[in-house]
């Protein structure tokens, strides 16, 4: 069973994740980072609408495949993205892209 | 299932067709991948798919307006539903569809497995359950009913019109006549086939226990009654409550039973609280009932009550006719049953067949066919192969007080006849080793073979 136990070691987060999804992972890390690009993108030309679906996305698949985080941040995107909040949404987008840069996958 | 089950998976984004169908091919699915539901109808129209898994939020019609067309069109495809968490009316009208299953996203990867798992196995359960109510309908339906003859085709017109109709029925014939049968063949061609058939022989319980049988009884009503029981007449709601023997009902429980029949509600043993049950009720008895009214042992009231259609079953002796048709009937179930191929029954064992009295009826005639195909060593049933009872003399002479002792010879040789002819069959036609296996010596077997015609055909 995957589980998401990030610690922070200094600089470093863990995520544990199931074995059985190791060839799925490094696709969809690089999706998710194009997906905080995407998310920059459509804030600068005020498109909550795809905010919202893409914050949606990633709440659905994230605790899925082992990454507790994507879910929470992709939820927080989600309901700022319905209230037009850009300013919780930028500080969502550095927390999440800080979290992608940073995660170092451990395979269980 | 030998192959592999077919998915069908429904989701516009591309991370989740990926861990879909990464993780059900990796646990024995074969996955076909659809974005949306329109694309998912044209999918299903070409391939054939055993088991639906759909996001609810997709373009181009959703999940539930997918699994509503589905339902529309008539094609019933074990679903799961996947909604995000928290959408609830989705999910509260995805199960007045039915949807078989359902899945929040966020899930982790073994719960659609065991989701997928699980609705395939209900679906085969139901699709069994689906199957044996259509083979016990089959079964009782009017094709089946065997008798060409005038008393049986008039009984079978009785029967179809009493299975159109939700009056009491009361059926009346000898032991072995068929009454069962045809209560069964009213209940399961008719209004509420869908319905429980309930049946209680009446003549197999003592008067407190048959109340408590059918009337139910509360915990502590009497020593024993450590819980509460539900009674015949609430298992028989929205059915069909059969009473077989009804002749023997005790006549304290009759009122009652009127009470119920005229009222449909009644209260259960020790119990304060009324019931009501919407139940049919079919009777049988192989009694006068008539006479037992003139006895003053059953209630007038309660037999017109109960005999609103009357259906009688007539004894076997009465259509010999039907005899072919029942002995072929019989042979086939039973060569399936003991996996023979038994081809027929000889001339000779058919009219002795056709000359017994039966006093059994179509019973005692099932058995006797169930014996002979136990005994039948060839392909064709002989009088050999025939119970005893069924030998060549009147059975009612049998155990009369008047000229028993001149059948005894006829007796005689009819079983010496049956005896040699079996044992040199079973010896190959070897006379020393057929008259050693009898005990007696190979002039003796020669003598009797030559005395009764026994010849190898």
């Amino acid at each position: 069973m995957s589980r998401d136990g990030q610690t922070e070691q200094g600089e470093k987060i863990i995520a544990v994740v199931d074995a059985e999804l190791k060839d799925l992972i490094p696709d969809f890390l690089e999706t998710w980072q194009e997906e905080v690009r995407s998310v920059s993108k459509a804030l600068e030309n005020d498109d909550y609408e795809t905010i919202c679906k893409l914050g949606h996305d990633m709440k659905g698949i994230g605790r899925s495949c082992g990454f507790d985080v994507v879910t929470e941040m992709g939820d927080e995107l989600e309901k700022a993205a319905k209230t037009k909040a850009s300013d919780v949404i930028v500080k969502t987008l550095d927390r999440l892209s800080y979290y992608l840069k940073r995660v170092e996958v451990i395979f269980v | 299932m030998n192959q592999k089950p077919k998915v069908l998976f429904v989701d516009d984004n591309l991370q989740f067709q990926e861990l879909g169908r990464f993780i059900l091919e990796k646990n024995g699915f074969e996955v076909m991948i659809c974005n949306d539901g329109a694309e998912a109808l044209e999918a299903i129209g070409h391939k054939h798919v055993d088991l639906i898994v759909s996001d609810y939020k997709m373009p181009n019609l959703n999940g539930l307006q997918l699994l509503k067309t589905l339902k529309e069109e008539g094609l019933d495809i074990p679903f799961i539903l996947v909604t995000a968490h928290g959408s609830i009316d989705s999910t509260l009208e995805a199960i007045k569809l039915g949807t078989v299953e359902y899945l929040t996203k966020p899930f982790e990867p073994v719960e659609i497995v065991l989701a997928a798992q699980k609705a395939l196995n209900n679906w085969q359960v139901k699709k069994k359950l689906v199957r044996l109510q259509k083979e016990v309908r089959e079964k009782y339906s009017f094709q089946n009913l065997i008798g060409q003859s005038t008393s049986m085709q008039y009984a079978y017109r009785k029967i179809h019109k009493a299975s159109k109709s939700l009056s009491n029925v009361l059926i009346s014939g000898e032991t072995g006549t068929g009454k069962e049968l045809a209560a069964r063949a009213v209940h399961y061609n008719g209004l509420r086939k869908d319905g429980p058939f309930i049946a209680v022989n009446c003549s197999a319980f003592s008067e407190g226990i048959l109340e408590s049988e059918l009337f139910g009884h509360v915990k502590g009503a009497y020593t024993g009654a450590h819980r509460n029981h539900k009674g015949r007449f609430e298992l028989a709601d929205e059915g069909t409550l059969f009473l077989d023997e009804v002749g023997d009902v005790p006549l304290g429980i009759q009122v009652k039973l009127l009470r119920v029949l005229q009222e449909k509600q009644f209260e259960r043993v020790g119990g304060h609280d009324t019931l009501h049950s919407d139940f049919r009720i079919i009777a049988a008895t192989n009694k006068d009932l008539k006479e037992l009214i003139r006895r003053g042992l059953f209630r007038e009231d309660l037999f017109y009550r109960l005999s609103v259609i009357n259906i009688n079953m007539p004894p076997l002796r009465e259509h010999p006719e039907d005899i072919p048709l029942l002995i072929k009937h019989f042979l086939e179930q039973y060569n399936r049953i003991n996996k023979k191929h038994i081809k027929t029954f000889s001339l000779e064992a058919i009219k002795l067949m056709q000359k017994h009295s039966w006093p059994g009826s179509v019973r005692q005639l099932e058995n006797a066919v169930e014996s002979a195909v136990a005994m039948c060593e060839g392909n064709m049933i002989r009088t050999e192969d025939l119970p005893l009872e069924l030998s060549d003399f009147p059975s009612e002479k049998v155990s009369g007080s008047n000229g028993n002792q001149k059948y005894l010879p006829q007796v005689v040789a009819t079983v010496e006849k049956q005896m040699i002819q079996k044992a040199l069959d079973q010896n190959g036609w070897v006379k020393a080793c057929a008259a050693k296996a009898l005990g007696i010596s190979e002039r003796v077997i020669s003598y009797k073979m030559n005395k009764y015609g026994i010849t190898n055909r």
